[in-house]
């Protein structure tokens, strides 16, 4: 933590090399949190340069109290996905048949993972907003509880609450879709 | 006690995120196994679901992207001294804020610095702000790859060179004599659109090679081939920006050169776009 202060301290005052390390820690996982979000990949690819281009043109405006590096970065992720879905409310979610899974070497793994993300995205709709943003940020974007909590301006107490939540939505969702599909 | 129970799937969740086995999250809490079990498979398949990656290819584009952006934000004296300016804006707005809780001498000393920051500024930003034609032909010639490529293989050294540039027409376009420092003895010509800021020929007076712009060959292309080298891709992956690139090509031989910078330190890589191989990498 201390470490990525310094770094944040450092491409503040104009270091590229810091700001470089800065994005090679968040890259991924803002992809991750990002395409799990639009479903689509050439739009999460624009979408995340966006984030680290935002990041770099307002990092001097970025404060270290109270809130980390990572949620700062997340939540610019979050308003680049809600304008996302503002414009194009009225068009459908695409498939994620383009995005790569990290199995993709093995084409028998990347089926069942296609699957799976399929029925997770699926399961995930049925969730309230606050439930499944605790979800993306948890485990696409690898955020710890306190982080999230000051992406969504909530205590860790009430993040905890809701990730439960989510927990037994999505088991009761995905147990009855499987027993519909074992006939 | 539901307080209790959502600590503990937390701290479980935290421990299946880091790496840990779901059996060895349950060992730690036998009570709550029953209750843990099912909520913890599924955070493992939504972990799993959640395991995507960006295309590699899309990695490299992105990172080249920023690192271009990156390096020009960089304050550096550039020709037009915009971020000049900047940066020493900021340091007398820090040194004016630094003065108020500094003892007498302190004061007195950064006092003397900021006159002298001041002073020294109003010598350097109007020379920089009318650097004349003459002299950035001079920099654009001697700062590009193909001609610092050449000197090398010649075995002149680049900061050594004297160079001279006379206007070729009425436009933008120079010729730069490039003049051993030992003999005073002309190397070559380089000729340089300072509209445009490129060079558009080199010619050496020793052997007849005659070189120009790159054609039929993109700068995309020209790097896809550079990375083919461990030591290329090294750079690159260590967030090096792409520089200028010049061609080498004549009708006996094309060879491209290509600058890649990060921070002070800057390689000159010669490819030849034909074979789809690098030939050598010079360390500058």
């Amino acid at each position: 933590m201390q470490q990525e202060e310094s770094l944040v301290r450092r491409a503040q005052q104009g270091e590229p090399e810091a700001f470089a390390q800065l994005y090679e820690v968040h890259f991924d996982r803002i992809y991750r949190y990002i395409v799990l979000k639009v479903r689509n990949q050439a739009d999460a690819e624009d979408m995340t340069q966006q984030v680290f281009l935002k990041a770099l043109e307002s990092i001097g405006s970025y404060r270290w109290r109270g809130m980390p590096f990572s949620s700062w970065l997340f939540r610019i992720a979050h308003n680049q996905v809600v304008d996302y879905f503002r414009k194009r409310r009225k068009e459908k979610t695409l498939p994620l048949d383009e995005t790569r899974a990290v199995s993709s070497a093995d084409p028998t793994l990347l089926a069942e993972q296609r699957l799976m993300m399929e029925q997770v995205a699926v399961a995930s709709g049925q969730l309230t907003e606050a439930q499944r943003e605790v979800i993306s940020l948890r485990f696409a974007g690898g955020l710890s509880t306190a982080e999230v909590a000051k992406v969504m301006g909530k205590s860790e107490g009430a993040v905890r609450v809701l990730q439960h939540e989510a927990l037994v939505r999505l088991r009761r969702i995905l147990s009855s879709s499987n027993e519909e599909a074992n006939g | 006690m539901a307080e209790e129970f959502e600590h503990i799937l937390d701290e479980c969740i935290d421990r299946l995120l880091r790496g840990e086995s779901l059996e060895q999250c349950l060992q730690r809490y036998p009570e709550q196994a029953a209750q843990l079990e099912p909520l913890l498979r599924v955070a493992l398949a939504t972990q799993k679901a959640s395991s995507v990656e960006p295309r590699p290819e899309f990695k490299v584009q992105a990172r080249q992207q920023l690192s271009s952006v990156l390096y020009r934000q960089k304050p550096k004296a550039q020709p037009g001294g915009v971020p000049l300016l900047d940066l020493a804006k900021s340091r007398i707005r820090g040194g004016v804020e630094g003065l108020r809780s500094r003892p007498v001498w302190q004061k007195a000393l950064a006092s003397a610095l900021v006159v002298a920051l001041i002073v020294g500024l109003c010598l350097t930003i109007p020379a920089l702000l009318g650097q004349s034609p003459v002299a950035l032909a001079e920099e654009l010639a001697i700062e590009d790859p193909g001609v610092q490529i050449l000197l090398i293989e010649k075995d002149f050294d680049p900061l050594g060179v004297h160079r001279a540039a006379v206007k070729a027409d009425g436009g933008s376009i120079y010729y730069v004599y490039l003049m051993n420092p030992k003999d005073d003895a002309l190397i070559g010509t380089v000729t340089v659109d300072i509209k445009e800021r490129m060079v558009t020929k080199i010619g050496l007076i020793e052997g007849s090679e005659q070189f120009g712009p790159v054609a039929g060959v993109s700068k995309e292309d020209i790097v896809q081939i550079a990375r083919r080298h461990h030591r290329v891709r090294e750079i690159l992956d260590n967030w090096a920006e792409v520089g200028r690139m010049s061609c080498l090509c004549s009708p006996q031989r094309k060879v491209v050169a290509l600058e890649l910078r990060l921070g002070q330190k800057r390689w000159l890589v010669k490819i030849d776009p034909t074979e789809g191989e690098v030939i050598s990498i010079f360390e500058r």
